[in-house]
């Protein structure tokens, strides 16, 4: 405030906001008025706004469930995680303990998500469909899993993804098809990563071993080692070494090295693609070029994705 | 809330789906991972429900339900700072090469801001909170909040004069 300007500039600001008393917004607004300095000052933040303004979000990718059996579910869900351990078993069993008072306790016990799957496919077709480059196939659904194999959300998922994808086939065979791409926390094989995460220093070994594996036809065996061998909090990681020696002894493959340097660029070429697609977090799923963040949805998506496909209801293929 | 805790369920479904995308929106610009997200938007729902027989209804119910949002960040932040590694919680990524240059400028000129200053731009920016809110929120002052609400845009402002002929340039 100056005799010039008997108004502050945070007085500007707040007239602008709506943030003033009455009296006040009167007495601010009268010098505005006539003040170009100050309405200059007002513009500069309305240009500001503006700006900020253009950072939009996108809506909600995932269906978030409506409250009361999303939270059982998720409680049963954190208290069958063996990440969670005994701390996570008790707050589960509080959240259920809790939510079985409120008034809609009955919703707890079913363990199922309150979504139904026409709500599903309501905000699923509102979802836009990402550009990225995949292999040609006759498949209608295409499932695409973005995973690091020691990250510990991940191999949690890839089994529940596998026997989604499995049921799919079995019941409309040659119609789904997964594919399976790297995101591994690790700068060695994923420029796009700030950093080697701690715990992640194997993560480059663990997914050209997959590769291998998958070339070997026993991809199964290898992600089934990681799933058993998953890093528990306070425990260490599978280093680099101990992959390798466990591809050495169960695959047969003692030049794991130089397999390493060629299959290299094609992790990298995953992360790139992962990040090209808008892929920020593992796991994560695209169903037909769509974001799938969650496992919650995955039967979902491909039920609907088939339906489409097939002109008709596709029935769901899990009996689960 | 007061309908849900006498009993009617579908009060608090009509409290969510009216919520659901400002408190994702919320995460979302707080968190560069959208499963992150997720788990905090039911966390917040989750902490809403736990303390639904204790509500009172004093004030804005959008106003308390970002309280909860607040705090569930808060704890979520504490959280990965300790156990990102054990937990697999990978910390922001820089944002994707697709983002559009003015996006990119957002969100590495609030990188730069202090960080509640930062807040109080984003809750009065994009959350649409009153000075008064913003202050209960974040405990400090309503001075405080217009104070570093103004500093805040007068270095968004600075940058903007700045660096707009730079803008373009960004991939």
């Amino acid at each position: 405030m100056t005799p010039a300007h008997p108004v502050s500039p945070e007085e500007v600001m707040a007239l602008a906001d709506g943030e003033l008393d009455p009296a006040t917004a009167a007495r601010v607004r009268d010098h505005v008025d006539g003040c170009s300095q100050c309405q200059a000052v007002a513009h500069g933040f309305g240009a500001v706004s503006s700006h900020l303004a253009e950072w939009t979000m996108e809506p909600p990718t995932l269906m978030i469930a409506s409250p009361g059996a999303r939270v059982a579910d998720r409680a049963a869900s954190r208290f069958l995680h063996p990440l969670v351990g005994a701390i996570g078993a008790a707050a589960a069993i509080l959240l259920v303990a809790i939510y079985a008072n409120l008034p809609s306790s009955p919703a707890v016990l079913s363990g199922s998500p309150n979504v139904s799957y026409e709500e599903f496919v309501a905000e699923w077709r509102t979802q836009p469909r990402v550009a990225i480059d995949l292999p040609s196939s006759d498949a209608k659904v295409t499932v695409v899993m973005f995973v690091d194999w020691l990250c510990a959300v991940c191999v949690r998922d890839w089994p529940g993804t596998l026997d989604i994808v499995k049921n799919y086939e079995h019941a409309h065979p040659g119609r789904v098809r997964l594919l399976v791409k790297d995101l591994p926390w690790n700068t060695a094989c994923n420029p796009t990563s700030p950093q080697t995460l701690r715990g992640h220093e194997g993560s480059c070994d663990a997914a050209v071993a997959v590769r291998i594996a998958d070339e070997m036809g026993r991809r199964d065996d290898l992600t089934d080692w990681f799933v058993a061998n998953q890093r528990l909090p306070g425990s260490a990681a599978l280093p680099p070494t101990l992959i390798r020696d466990h591809v050495a002894q169960t695959l047969g493959v003692e030049d794991f090295e130089r397999r390493y340097r060629e299959m290299l660029p094609a992790v990298i070429a995953d992360a790139d693609a992962a990040l090209a697609a808008g892929v920020l977090g593992t796991p994560h799923w695209l169903v037909n070029r769509i974001h799938v963040s969650s496992l919650a949805i995955l039967d979902m998506a491909l039920r609907y994705e088939l339906s489409q496909a097939d002109g008709a209801g596709a029935a769901p293929a899990s009996s689960r | 809330m007061a309908a849900y805790a006498a009993g009617d369920r579908r009060a608090f479904d009509e409290l969510f789906e009216r919520h659901r995308a400002a408190i994702w929106t919320f995460f979302r610009r707080r968190s560069a991972d959208p499963a992150a997200a997720e788990e905090l938007t039911q966390d917040t729902f989750v902490g809403v429900l736990r303390a639904a027989s204790r509500y009172r209804p004093v004030g804005a119910f959008r106003s308390y339900l970002f309280g909860v949002a607040f705090r569930t960040l808060g704890t979520w932040r504490r959280q990965r700072r300790r156990l990102a590694a054990a937990h697999d919680e990978h910390p922001d990524r820089v944002a994707p090469a697709s983002d559009p240059a003015s996006v990119l400028w957002v969100r590495r000129a609030l990188a730069a801001l202090d960080e509640i200053d930062r807040e109080v731009l984003m809750l009065r920016e994009y959350e649409q909170l009153r000075y008064d809110e913003i202050a209960s929120l974040l405990g400090i002052p309503m001075n405080t909040v217009r104070s570093r609400l103004f500093r805040a845009r007068m270095a968004l402002k600075a940058q903007l004069n700045g660096g707009a002929s730079r803008r373009g340039d960004r991939t």
